[in-house]
This record gives structure tokens, sequence and C-alpha cells, in this order.
């Protein structure tokens, strides 16, 4: 035995901790979990808190005035009514048709699957206002579907709502079907139950985390949609979210808007809880799983009816809207035609202060700024929330802060606007005139999306690999390169391209900090499809369109370097 | 104490909340000794051995090694390597990235050759550019040992190495494992719950049982006198029994039995002719590969398995005690 090549060993015991890492990785730690809270302390718990405060009354004391007032208008009601119908019935259809179709994309093979899944994801990352333009060209005048007279309607509102979520349903549920061993079915059956029985009493309860995470997450997303209703709603339907909105741009009625923010933000939270929870055991029961052993290949009489409801949804709801928007894009009354394009180069008749193509700058510019601010800090709440430490304290900290990274998620982009547009704009920070809030509120939009990329990648890791490492020689520095690194590169691709896609259509936060002479694509096409005329309609079918390409096109770079491990959205 | 030259471990104990998995062990081991610690699921014996490699907190007590404290010194600081149960190989890097992870620090060329010589020596010459997924269970589990042989460890601690793989290849590994160890003059500690591949693997077997070592010496040593009658459970005694069941099945009366029990071993009671032995009723017989197990009821309604060259077909058989086959045991207090 060769003893000169031992690695070098400490010859006296080292002043440190007995169960502890070294001061400076202690450090190093509680840095980058520091980081990310103080940004969120001071771009969102602030802003948030600020909004709070003034429905409260604010500087002259606190009073339930402004709360009370709000609550107590028939209004108000109609309103809070109109939401809950909205967020409860689009979460029912996506569910309702999204389970056939996690199980057709995930637990069936055949020929295409991969771009099937790939398609479906589409309208999930479609930036909230393009989906409302896409379905205002369905269902509007001169639409293929105006027959039905829907414009402006609850059911268009709905079917809006299930083309924006489809996805998250088909993804969650999915991801963990394709997964399900498929010997407990076997038992079942040889123990003489039926498929039906079999699929009620051991599929669907095995599924049923993935189901109500799922639900929740829907839930969310359509208690919130903002650029869906603020396009399609037009008089009739407004909820909680756009009433923020026309409270403090329309009527100037600041503390009426905190009091519906302060309402909001109890819903949301109750429902956030929901999700944590169902997720957290979701991700319990999905550790128990193998691979992709619950796949079988396709057979019309099993698979017959998923196969139809699926295909009805991808075409008449998925796929209509998009060719609709396109096919139109092109029109006029004359017939084909690329004046609408031509428009995106102008102020479409001095409709806007810039063309649309300068727009398009100022988004891609706002863009990458807020996915390098939500990447940065997406990787180190990741990076932290993903350890594994003794104590039950440290543990109980991390899913705390697992959980407050997910805030955002639930508090309405419209809130985080608001806020900020009322915190930061006096000393100590006044960041009003500069450009930054912009990126800064969207990339806490992203945030939970980066982590819920990230993360599920890095919780993956085997934790006796970095022990197998550790024993190895690795020091903390090493194992983190040479461990968590492989799988973070991995990770990073999917978050980036959530990121900066939320970041392109992001409406909510922005149109309410947007300069009116550096706005936003979705600002822009929101501003287009708010006036009269053929060309601001045409111009904003065209500008929804380049949006569109324009973010598939980022998915589908980030889908390639998707990793196999799959994300929680 | 004097200062051993190897492995010194002085009441070790760790603790899960409020339960005690390892009890103040105490453990010695020379350079380039193989100690087997045998275990059943829950005897506290990978907790034993995390605790040495520094992956799991102490409650109490020191390790040492040639007389110099390490229970300070992080995991990769020790020279202490570990080889787990599943490989843990590094599924992003190639068997040879897995093998040289140890030995980055060392110039290419010397890298290479250890990482080449550590593949010879597992018999996995050539593998340098596999990938971690294309390897079989037991390919794998060679990889990792040549992985954690690599950096030279002062101690290479293995966690039930192959006990995720088949009968018949871990039979083979078992050998494999051993000269590997002896070849490189390595210290080791083998935890295992079977007791074959603690006897074929180790010079010296300690036996776990609820965070205490109940029984440590060569493997002839523990099984010709397992002490207890837990660790004579534990390697494979049954029944115990006391003297008057003893002698009543022929124990020799010139071997007195003074509140100690007859553990009776695999071979510990044999079919007899002459009157030594007493006739007890067969309940049940199987066929084993070159002979037949046929249980029967003792006197006093143990049940015990008695070898057989062919099936019996009278329902009593005249069974009697090997001496040489049976170890005495101190009575439980």
């Amino acid at each position: 035995m060769t003893a000169d090549l031992a690695p070098p060993l400490p010859a006296t015991h080292r002043g440190r901790g007995r169960r502890g890492l070294p001061w400076v990785w202690r450090a190093g730690w509680t840095l980058a979990a520091a980081l990310p809270l103080a940004f969120l302390a001071i771009f969102f718990a602030w802003p948030v808190a600020a909004l709070v405060a003034r429905g409260f009354g604010g500087e002259t004391g606190a009073t339930f005035g402004a709360v009370a007032d709000v609550l107590g208008s028939a209004r108000t009601w109609r309103i809070l009514r109109t939401t809950v119908t909205l967020a409860v019935l689009g979460t029912a259809a996506s569910v309702a048709l999204g389970i056939p179709g996690a199980y057709l994309l995930y637990a069936v093979r055949f020929p295409g699957r991969s771009l099937a899944r790939a398609l479906v994801t589409v309208p999930f990352v479609l930036p909230t206002v393009v989906v409302g333009v896409a379905w205002v060209a369905v269902l509007g005048p001169s639409g293929p579907l105006a027959f039905l007279g829907w414009a402006e309607s609850l059911p268009a509102i709905i079917l809006a709502l299930v083309f924006f979520n489809y996805a998250v349903v088909v993804r969650t549920v999915g991801g963990l079907w394709g997964r399900l061993d498929p010997r407990a079915v076997q038992a079942a059956r040889t123990l003489g139950a039926s498929p039906a029985r079999a699929f009620r009493t051991v599929t669907l309860p095995a599924l049923m985390p993935a189901i109500a995470s799922a639900a929740a997450l829907v839930f969310l997303f359509c208690a919130s949609a903002f650029g869906i209703i603020m396009v399609m709603g037009g008089v009739r339907y407004s909820t909680v979210e756009t009433e923020i909105w026309y409270q403090t741009t329309q009527l100037l009625d600041l503390p009426a808007a905190a009091a519906l923010s302060i309402t909001q933000l109890v819903v949301v939270t109750l429902a956030l809880l929901v999700t944590s929870w169902t997720s957290s055991r979701n991700e319990r029961a999905l550790r128990l799983r193998g691979d992709a052993s619950g796949e079988h290949p396709w057979a019309w009489r099993r698979d017959g009816l998923a196969t139809v409801v699926t295909a009805t949804v991808g075409l008449a709801i998925l796929a209509l809207p998009l060719v609709t928007l396109v096919l139109r894009s092109l029109r006029n009354r004359e017939g084909w035609t690329v004046e609408h394009y031509r428009a995106l180069g102008t102020t479409v008749g001095r409709t806007l202060t810039v063309p649309v193509w300068g727009a398009l700058r100022n988004s891609l510019v706002v863009a990458a700024e807020a996915t390098l601010i939500a990447l940065a800090l997406g990787v180190l709440v990741s990076l932290v929330v993903s350890r594994r430490p003794r104590g039950a304290g440290a543990r109980r900290s991390l899913r705390a802060l697992d959980a407050l990274f997910m805030l955002p998620l639930g508090v309405s982009a419209v809130t985080v606007g608001f806020g900020l547009l009322i915190t930061l704009n006096r000393p100590p920070l006044d960041l009003r005139q500069s450009m930054i809030l912009i990126p800064i509120a969207q990339a806490i939009v992203a945030l939970p999306l980066v982590v819920r990329a990230i993360l599920p990648v890095l919780r993956a890791i085997d934790p006796r690999q970095r022990e197998a490492a550790a024993t190895l020689g690795a020091g903390p520095g090493r194992i983190l390169r040479t461990v968590d690194g492989p799988f973070l590169l991995r990770g990073v691709g999917l978050a980036a391209g959530f990121a900066m896609a939320t970041s392109l259509g992001e409406f909510g936060a922005t149109s309410f900090l947007a300069r009116p002479d550096r706005p936003t694509v979705p600002v822009v096409i929101f501003r287009l499809i708010g006036r009269p005329g053929e060309a601001n309609f045409g111009a904003a079918l065209a500008a929804s369109v380049l949006l569109a390409l324009l973010t598939a096109i980022v998915m589908l770079l980030a889908e390639r370097i998707r990793p196999a491990e799959a994300s929680e959205l | 104490m004097t200062r051993a030259a190897g492995l010194s471990v002085r009441g070790l104990t760790v603790r899960f909340g409020g339960t005690v998995a390892v009890d103040a062990v105490d453990l010695d081991l020379s350079p380039g000794e193989i100690l087997a610690l045998l275990g059943a699921s829950g005897s506290g014996k990978s907790s034993l051995l995390r605790g040495i490699a520094g992956l799991e907190p102490l409650a109490a007590g020191s390790v040492t090694w040639a007389g110099e404290e390490v229970s300070g010194i992080p995991v990769h600081e020790r020279g202490f390597g570990v080889m787990f149960q599943d490989g843990q190989l590094f599924p992003h890097r190639d068997v040879g990235g897995n093998v040289a992870y140890g030995v980055h620090r060392l110039p290419r060329a010397d890298r290479d050759r250890r990482v080449r010589e550590l593949l010879d020596l597992v018999g996995l010459a050539g593998y340098e550019k596999r990938a971690i997924t294309s390897l079989s269970g037991g390919q794998a589990q060679r990889v990792a040992l040549a992985r954690s042989l690599a950096p030279h460890p002062r101690l290479l601690l293995l966690d039930e190495p192959l006990s995720a793989l088949d009968r018949a290849l871990r039979e083979h590994l078992v050998g494999v494992l051993r000269s590997t160890l002896k070849a490189t003059e390595t210290t080791a500690i083998y935890v295992t719950h079977d007791q074959d591949e603690a006897f074929a693997v180790a010079d010296r077997v300690a036996v776990l049982i609820d965070g205490r070592i109940a029984r440590i010496g060569t493997p002839s040593d523990v099984w010709r006198s397992p002490a207890s009658p837990a660790v004579a459970t534990f390697v494979g005694y049954a029944p115990m029994l006391t003297a008057d069941q003893a002698r009543d099945l022929g124990w020799p009366l010139d071997r007195p039995l003074d509140r100690e029990l007859v553990a009776v071993g695999p071979d510990g009671l044999v079919p007899t002719a002459d009157s030594r032995g007493v006739a007890v009723p067969v309940r049940e017989q199987i066929d084993r590969r070159g002979y037949v197990a046929i249980r029967v009821t003792l006197p006093h309604g143990e049940s015990a398995w008695v070898k057989a060259a062919d099936r019996v077909v009278e329902p009593l058989l005249r069974v009697a005690l090997d001496p040489a086959r049976c170890a005495v045991v101190a009575a439980a207090a």
C-alpha cells in the first residue's frame, strides 16, 4: 500500500463544534437565506403591509372605516360573488377536463405524446392579456363563434380560465399518474374488482393529493386572474382583482382598494395553506414511486373516452383561440393582409405613445432583468430550503421559508404593484422614476415558479450522495459544486424559462408601474383592445401573436434542457 | 487505556430524540483488521457505523484513531471511507469519474493509474468510461468499493454493502470484498445482518443487540461460545434447553450444567439408534439439497429440526444431542 497517496490529514483536533459546519459556511448559508428574505421584505412584505395599513385608516389611526365601507356596499358583495363563482367554476371545469388529459398524456404511451404534452403546456405560459384577446377574437363580433352570443359572458371567461389552467391539472396529476405502480391496480383486479372499482378504490385515492394540490393552485390562479377579466369581462364582470385596479386608477379611492386587497389576501392565504399542505403530502407520495412503470400502450377500448375528451378540449378550447388569433391577425375587411403587422412599427394612429416594436424592446430588457433577479434569488432560496439540517427547529424554519417564498403566488400581482407604488415613492427608497421597479415586481411574481422548478430537482438528491462525497474527502464547497451543482444546472434552464415567460406576460403589477412613455407589450395590447376601431383591434391581435410566439420560443428552449424530474408546475 | 495503533471507540452513544440507538459502545480495532458488526435490523449497527464516520452526531463518547481524538474533525477530513448499502454512485459521472472522486487532487496520470489499479482489483478493468446507469447491481457495488478505497481511507466503513443483491451474487462478492480489503491492508468495519456474510468476511465478529455489543470475538469463538442465549439465538442456535431437558436428550453426565443452558446448533440434534436418545414425534419433513429436514417436538414441548439422510416413515424418531455441535451458554439473569 502506497502511503504517499494518502490524503493529508489534520494533525490536531480542530476547534469546531462537534455537529456543525465551520463558521464560514454557517455565515454563508445565513447570508444565502437573508438576501432573498431582505428582498422579499422590502419589495413584497413592506408594500403589502403598507397597503393593509392604509386600508385600516393609515395616518389617522386605526379605524375599520374603509374596510367597513367596502364590505358594506352591495357592489363589493356582487364582485366577491362573481370572483368566487368564476374561481369555483373555472377550477371545477379545469379539473374535470384535465383528469382525462392527465391520464392520456402521462399514463398511456402513443406516438407523438411528447409533442402533445408540449402543445398542451403552451397556453399556461401565454400572457393572460393574449389569452383574453384570443378569446375575444373567437367569441366577439365576426369571430367564428360569434353566433353563440357569449362575448363578455360568464361561460366565455370560464372557457378562457380552462384554456389557461388546463396544463396545471394535466401536468400535476399526470406527473403522478405516470409513476403509479400498476401492481396496486392489478392486485385489486385479482381480488375481483372491476376496472371501474379498481379506479375508484385504488387509482383515485392515490391521485387525490395531486388532484387536490392542482385544484388549489388553479383556484388561486382563477381567483386572482386579472388580464383575462380585464380584456373579457367588459363592464358587466369585475372581480376583486380588477376592482382594485379600477378603484386605484380610475376612482383614486386608495382606502377602498386597500380594503379589497386585504379581503383578497385573506381568501388567498387560506387557499395557499391548503395548497402547501396538499403538495407536501403529494411530495411524500411521489417518493414512493419508481420510474414510468405506470404507463401502458394505447388501446381504443380502454382509452377511447379519454382520447375523445382530450381531443375535444385540445381542438375546441386550446387550439381554436390560438388559430383564430393568428388567422384574424392576418385579415381585414377586404381579405388577407399584413397591415396589422406593419402597424406594429407605428403608434397605430396615435393610440400609443410608442410603436409596438419599442414596447417589445422594453419588454425584453425588463424580462431579462427580472429573470436575472428571480434566478439569483430563486437559486439561493432553493439551495437553502433543500438542506436537511438535523435540528427540528432548523427544519421548521426551512419549511416556513419555503412557504414564505410561495406567498407571492397567492398575493395578487395587482396588490404587489399597487403596494410598490405607494411605498417606494418617497425616501429612503424612491424608485418610482426608475424603471427598476417593474423587473423587481415581475421577479417577485416569478420567484415562486422559479423555486418550484429548481427545488424538486435539488430535493431529489439522496442525502447520502452528499455523505458519500464527504466520506471521500469532499468539503462543503466541493459537495455543493459536484453533487448539487449538476442537478441545479438542470433545474435552472426550466426556471429561467418560467421566469422569462412570466415576466414577458406580466400585466397586473406592470400596469401600475409602467410609465406611459415606457410601456411593455401586454400594457400596449390592453391599451389597443380598449380602443374602438378595426386598426386598433388588428394591431392588438398582431401584437398578441408576436408576444405569444416569443413566450412559446422561450418555453421551448427551456423545455429542451428540462430535467427528467418533473417540476411541480 | 493504552495508545492503540488503530481505532478506539469509548462509550459511543447515539440518540434519536428519546430513543437510544447506540448505548455506550466500546470497540478497538487494530490496523488491517476487519470487524463485522452483526445485528438484527434496529439493533443500532448502522447508527454506530455512522457515528464513527461522523455522519451522525454523538450524544456521548469518543472516537480516536492512533490515539488522536477525531470526533471534532468533520467527515471529509477524517479519512474514514464509507461504502453505502446502495452504492450511492454519482449518476452524472462515469465509472472512472466516480472512482477518481476522492483522489481529484492527484496529478492526472497518477489519478488515472489509481483508478485503473482499483478497477482491476475489483474485476472491472476497462470500465472507466461506462455510465453508472449501465451497471448491474453487483457491478455498481464493486465500483462503490473501488471508489471508497481510492483515497486510501485509514478506516473503511461498509454499511450492508451486499444486502441489496441476490444470494448467489452476495456469496460471490463476499469473497471479492474480503480479498480486496486484505490485498489493500484496509482496516474495515463491516455492518451486516447476515450471519454467513459476517463470518465469511471478518477477522472478528461483534454481535450488537439493542445498541450494545453482546459478544465480540473471532468467528469461531463467537460460534463456539456465544455466551448468552440472545447471541446464540441470533447466530443460529435453537432451541435453548435447560439442564434437565438436555440430560433427557442424552447430554453426557460428565459435563454437569450449573444453571446453564444448552444451545442446540444446526446439527446439534441427530437421529440415533442407541439407547441414549429419546423417541420424539415427527411433525413435518422438508426436502433440502442433500438431506431432509425433519421437525420434531421435544419432550418438553419445544420444536427442533433434525437432519436426516432420508425421509422417515415411522411417526416417531429417536434423537439425541451431539455435545460437540451444541454450545453451553449462561442463562439470562
